[in-house]
């Protein structure tokens, strides 16, 4: 009777170990990759917001976890720390590259525009223009340039923008003074009076009164592309099991590309993510600065060299020391064209 | 045999910061517990100490010119703090009208962090060194208003009826009793806002830099360079000790009898 007893509590406990299994095994098949992506409030942050929001994620066999940022600076920090898979960053990516072996997927956005170096009306640099023949609209000379003192957020995007300039103008960093500040704290300082050039990007670079400053440059009149990037960890990206989520992601950040031509689409879903991100803004105000900084979409990324802007950066970088040249050979082999590849193969026969 | 205490504590001392890094080289270069992205060992950081002593790159400035830059801020935000700080804790410990009308001003200032006067700063006294300096005075100056307030308070009621009873005036009273009373604990202040100096130094070079210590910490975050951070932290701490134990010496000069 025992024996029999114990023989039925066996297979009982087999059964539901079993069917346990079972159950465990179709969950995991159906769970979909977790990939945590780290976003800046910001809008080369928008199409993760817009695919999270979508369930393009879910529903493609991915799930976003978002974390927002304030700067580069931290997802960098947490991208070394193994905190974050994927992330949408500007400049600092090559740092992600160099230091943290990140890798480059591809950059999914023009934001050249708003990045633009303010002076005085009255300063001696807005009186020249012209000066370069190849650069028409470039303000300024040599003599008036040589020991201006800049204000600028170092060690980003704006770094490379003043440098390309002072470059134009057979000029260096040691001709000027450059001071480290951000853009919000330089327009305050600028507008106080210090410094005879001042840094600006959107949305600040609107405040800037034009009866008092123009804009001395731009990355469009230096001729510099400036692209926001998609970055992942060395260990998602290495991981086989993330592969095709990785290829699914960018598929969908194709397609949101896509969506976003639709001028009001993005317009609703940017200041949708701004509210998100407790900023409060003038939709009317906001708007040229939105449109100006268009997505990639699939014809865009099949016929310009999109890794052009990361290139420059890496080389940027490189020339004025902030990465040895052995880096830089260490950014260029961690910019991999296999995912975006796939994903646009994918995305035409899906979408197209 | 004093001499021969002092001589083991020595030892003991330098055997300390050999073992401390022994183990920080172990844990870094050798069996790479710690990824060098997050701690460089100290064989890197002495190598980044070298390459900054004359390479400006990529930072802007060799080490020696963040170090001028840095010791003219925070020592003339230190020294302001100090001169305008000490002799008002005294004023107002001393001095009841100057308590009752100061002290409030000065309880709501002083629970006001430095870094909070920034966006203030850059419109009241632009970017330059003077702005800087007044953030590291801000930090400066309450430890020793507090400290030079509570050593004239500490003075005993009945040192102050004896210099009273020999016909001291109020202010001979002020310099020939409670002030040397008071002057462990002033200096007790002037090491904590030696402290306070330096640490409101990063916040100060936040307000808008080229050089600095402080400076250089921000670069080496935005450039993700943890040597560069490491490099800044080791000198501030140098030049820190090195400060502290000048005004242990003065203090032993200055201060008459046993300094607890």
């Amino acid at each position: 009777m025992k024996k029999k007893a114990a023989a039925v509590l066996m297979a009982a406990i087999t059964a539901a170990a079993a069917s346990l299994g079972t159950v465990t095994a179709l969950a995991a098949e159906e769970e979909p990759v977790t990939i945590r992506v780290a976003t800046l409030a910001q809008q080369l942050s928008l199409p993760m917001y817009y695919i999270s929001e979508q369930g393009w994620d879910v529903e493609n066999g991915f799930k976003l976890e978002i974390t927002t940022f304030s700067q580069g600076t931290g997802i960098n920090e947490a991208l070394g720390s193994g905190l974050v898979d994927v992330c949408t960053i500007g400049a600092a990516g090559v740092n992600s590259c160099c230091i943290y072996d990140a890798v480059y997927l591809f950059s999914h956005e023009d934001s050249a525009a708003g990045q633009q170096v303010m002076v005085r009306n009255d300063s001696p640099i807005a009186q020249e223009k012209g000066y370069l023949e190849d650069y028409p609209e470039l303000l300024g000379s040599p003599e008036t340039i040589k020991d201006a003192t800049i204000l600028l957020p170092m060690g980003t995007g704006s770094q490379i923008n003043v440098d390309t300039y002072l470059d134009r103008f057979g000029l260096t960093e040691d001709d000027v003074t450059l001071v480290n500040m951000d853009t919000a704290p330089a327009y305050q300082a600028f507008v106080s009076g210090e410094g005879d050039m001042a840094h600006t990007c959107y949305p600040t670079a609107d405040e800037y009164d034009p009866e008092q400053y123009t804009v001395a440059f731009s990355m469009n009149t230096v001729g510099l592309p400036y692209y926001d990037n998609i970055i992942a960890s060395r260990s998602f990206f290495e991981d086989e099991k993330n592969h095709d989520a990785l290829v699914a992601l960018c598929v969908q950040l194709l397609r949101t590309a896509e969506t976003f031509k639709d001028d009001t689409v993005l317009m609703d879903t940017m200041m949708a993510w701004y509210e998100l991100n407790g900023q409060t803004v003038d939709r009317d105000k906001i708007e040229h600065q939105v449109l100006e900084r268009p997505f990639f979409t699939y014809e865009d990324l099949s016929s310009i060299d999109a890794t052009a802007s990361f290139k420059i950066m890496a080389e940027f970088y490189a020339t004025i020391g902030n990465i040895t040249e052995e880096d830089l050979e260490h950014v260029f082999a961690n910019m991999d064209d296999t995912i975006i590849s796939e994903a646009l193969s994918v995305y035409a026969e899906t979408y197209l | 045999m004093k001499k021969k205490s002092k001589l083991k504590f020595q030892i003991i001392s330098i055997i300390s910061l050999i073992a401390f890094f022994a183990i920080w080289q172990l844990l870094t270069d050798v069996y790479r517990v710690i990824p060098s992205t997050m701690l460089p060992s100290p064989v890197k950081v002495l190598q980044t100490i070298g390459m900054k002593w004359s390479v400006k790159k990529p930072d802007g400035s060799t080490l020696p010119q963040h170090i001028l830059a840095s010791l003219q801020v925070s020592g003339l935000g230190f020294c302001l703090g100090a001169v305008i700080g000490v002799p008002l804790g005294v004023i107002m410990a001393w001095w009841e009208k100057a308590d009752l009308s100061l002290k409030p001003v000065f309880d709501f200032v002083r629970t006001i962090p430095p870094i909070a006067w920034i966006p203030i700063m850059i419109v009241l006294l632009g970017i330059g060194v003077v702005a800087k300096a007044s953030i590291v005075f801000l930090s400066a100056f309450i430890p020793c208003v507090i400290n030079s307030y509570t050593g004239i308070k500490a003075t005993k009621t009945v040192h102050i009826w004896v210099a009273q009873t020999f016909g001291g005036s109020k202010t001979r009273t002020l310099f020939k009793v409670a002030i040397p009373t008071a002057l462990p604990y002033i200096f007790t202040g002037l090491k904590v806002s030696l402290n306070s100096s330096w640490g409101a130094l990063v916040a100060a070079e936040m307000l808008g830099s080229a050089s600095g210590l402080g400076y250089m910490i921000q670069m080496g975050r935005l450039l993700s360079r943890a040597d560069l951070i490491v490099v800044g932290m080791i000198v501030i701490g140098i030049i820190g000790t090195i400060l502290s134990a000048f005004l242990d010496s003065l203090e032993k000069i200055v201060v008459k009898g046993e300094v607890r």
